[in-house]
């Protein structure tokens, strides 16, 4: 599952899945702005079928923190 | 209090004394928060009295919020929050300026007599610790913070002297574990976690004190007479001029206020608390979107997570909406900075840049991806995106509409004459070797990476050497009286 969370990444910040781990973040990764931030909540909750809450979107500072708010909303990654 | 003043270096090395003095653990706390409060009233007097208020309110609000059993009844409770802070902030800080803009109206439309204004003194901090006070109830009402129980706790992170009146604007979630960490009293056989001031936190502390003093007296300061000489008037001036003026401004304001925040955050770290930095070399920013990454960084993550988030959160499926909603932040965050126009114009352009930069990345970012990865490629985005900062600066120093137009015509269309500006750079020739001098020393510190860090490291009769070459050419060239921080009208 934790592929699945990586290849969405990989698509949506355009760079390599190798290149992405759990403690990748805006820092780490060029094209994470909160432009494409928002792209990324998109696709996370088009694919696993959930709906983020504002708390939680401020509430990510590296993927670790994604799959915390995934495993909220039972998704086990 | 100013920073920059005599009074501040007496006030800091007492209050520091007395801490160190007195172990006791509740008194150190409270001493603290009244120090805190004599800090703003030195210069504020009465007016210190609003930022009790603000206090007071958010701390039980916040607790109200937490306890309330309904989503009706924490709305209700939230929006009285809110509103009574931003009333505050925007009665003090901008019925002049609504005034003014309804007389203008009120002109237009013939409506009669005008409303005279009310000239209230700025509170100073005031938009400081408004922010920093809304994040909290904002982060309750959200979910994502459990309020603190003691109002000691809650006061000492708000009235905290070190940011107090320019930031960094501080978050509870990341300051209220600290303080809880220091006054906690310890079960067994740990040690109580006290006020201690360390060796390692002093001396870091000071060297970024340093190094703070040092950009705002030393440069800030002493580049301020030529920004002067080319924006008290700048209509008629050449276009070399203009761009000489705007980088000159801008190197001012971000020694100014980076400058600030160092002392902030350096008198912080003595006392053993971690701030966040607030500016991470924006003149290294590689587009309009890394540069908010690393200038103001407290206030630009502030609207990113209490504005902008919150207005595109509904909208996000919308391009069209998500532009619109940036643009609306960075109007607000142009707004926050002063109520003038000028401010608004400012964040407008960075909000327009920001988004066609966006565009423009979606289009030909991978097509342009092997260009910018190279080295060329990296100094040209520097260079372009630098241009575009520059050129916002003129909007953020220039308050006449005239003036501002002229400068930012002959900022984009150059006229290639030289002569007037050879003549400006023969008269300020200090100004304009400070400005040399510090991006020398500033592309060394971008290289070298955390450089208060390492200074604190070095031996002992180096670290004095360092101190003594911060305080020769303060002194030897001090303008003569303390120059208050640009960011203290804000």
């Amino acid at each position: 599952m934790t592929s699945k969370l990586y290849e969405i990444l990989s698509q949506v910040f355009d760079i390599d899945i190798s290149l992405i781990n759990d403690q990748s973040s805006p820092e780490t990764i060029e094209n994470w702005d909160s432009f494409h931030g928002l792209a990324l909540i998109d696709a996370l909750e088009m694919e696993f079928n959930i709906q983020f809450s504002i708390s939680e979107i401020t509430d990510v500072k590296t993927v670790a923190d994604i799959k915390k708010h995934l495993k909220n909303h039972s998704i086990e990654i | 209090m100013l920073f920059n003043t005599l009074d501040f270096l007496i006030f800091l090395p007492i209050v520091l004394g007395i801490i160190a003095i007195f172990h006791y653990r509740k008194f150190q706390h409270i001493f603290l928060i009244f120090a805190s409060l004599f800090f703003l009233y030195y210069t504020d007097n009465y007016l210190v009295t609003l930022l009790i208020f603000t206090i007071l309110l958010h701390f039980y609000i916040g607790r109200a919020i937490f306890n309330a059993n309904s989503l009706r009844r924490k709305k209700s409770l939230f929006v009285v929050g809110l509103a009574g802070s931003l009333g505050l902030l925007g009665f003090f800080k901008y019925s002049d300026f609504s005034i003014t803009q309804f007389n203008i109206l009120g002109n237009i439309f013939d409506l009669g007599s005008e409303i005279s204004l009310l000239n209230l003194a700025l509170p100073i901090g005031i938009s400081f610790y408004t922010f920093q006070s809304l994040s909290y109830i904002i982060d309750i009402y959200r979910g994502s913070l459990t309020p603190t129980k003691s109002l000691k706790e809650y006061a000492l992170f708000v009235a905290f002297f070190p940011p107090l009146v320019a930031g960094p604007i501080l978050r509870a979630s990341h300051f209220l574990p600290q303080l809880k960490e220091k006054l906690e009293k310890s079960n067994g056989s740990e040690r109580l976690k006290l006020f201690i001031i360390k060796n390692a936190d002093l001396k870091f502390g000071i060297s970024l004190m340093a190094i703070g003093f040092f950009k705002k007296m030393f440069f800030a300061d002493n580049i301020s007479p030529l920004v002067n000489n080319i924006f008290s008037n700048p209509i008629g001036m050449e276009s070399f001029s203009i761009i000489l003026g705007a980088i000159a401004f801008g190197v001012q304001i971000y020694c100014d206020f980076s400058g600030y925040s160092d002392i902030a955050i350096g008198a912080a770290a003595i006392l053993g608390f971690k701030i966040p930095l607030n500016f991470n070399k924006p003149f290294f920013a590689t587009s309009p979107s890394d540069y908010w990454t690393r200038w103001h960084i407290s206030l630009s993550t502030w609207v990113r997570d209490y504005l902008y988030y919150p207005l595109v959160f509904k909208h996000r499926r919308s391009s069209i909406m998500v532009f619109s909603c940036l643009l609306a932040s960075m109007l607000v965050m142009g707004l926050w900075h002063g109520a003038s126009w000028n401010f608004i114009i400012w964040g407008g352009l960075h909000g327009i840049f920001l988004a066609v930069f966006t565009v423009l990345r979606k289009k030909y970012g991978k097509s342009t991806e092997s260009f910018f990865k190279t080295k060329f490629g990296k100094i040209f985005s520097i260079v372009v995106t630098q241009y575009l900062i520059f050129f916002t600066f003129i909007a953020f120093r220039i308050q006449n509409f005239d003036h501002m137009w002229y400068a930012m015509q002959k900022y984009i269309l150059l006229d290639f004459n030289t002569s007037q500006t050879i003549e400006i750079i023969k008269n300020n020739e200090f100004p304009i070797l400070l400005l040399i001098l510090f991006t020398i020393l500033h592309y060394i510190s971008y290289k070298k990476g955390n450089l208060p860090e390492l200074i604190s490291k070095l031996k002992l009769r180096y670290w004095i050497l360092f101190l003594f070459c911060i305080v020769l050419p303060i002194s030897l060239f001090y303008v003569g009286s303390a120059q208050e921080f640009i960011y203290f009208q804000f």
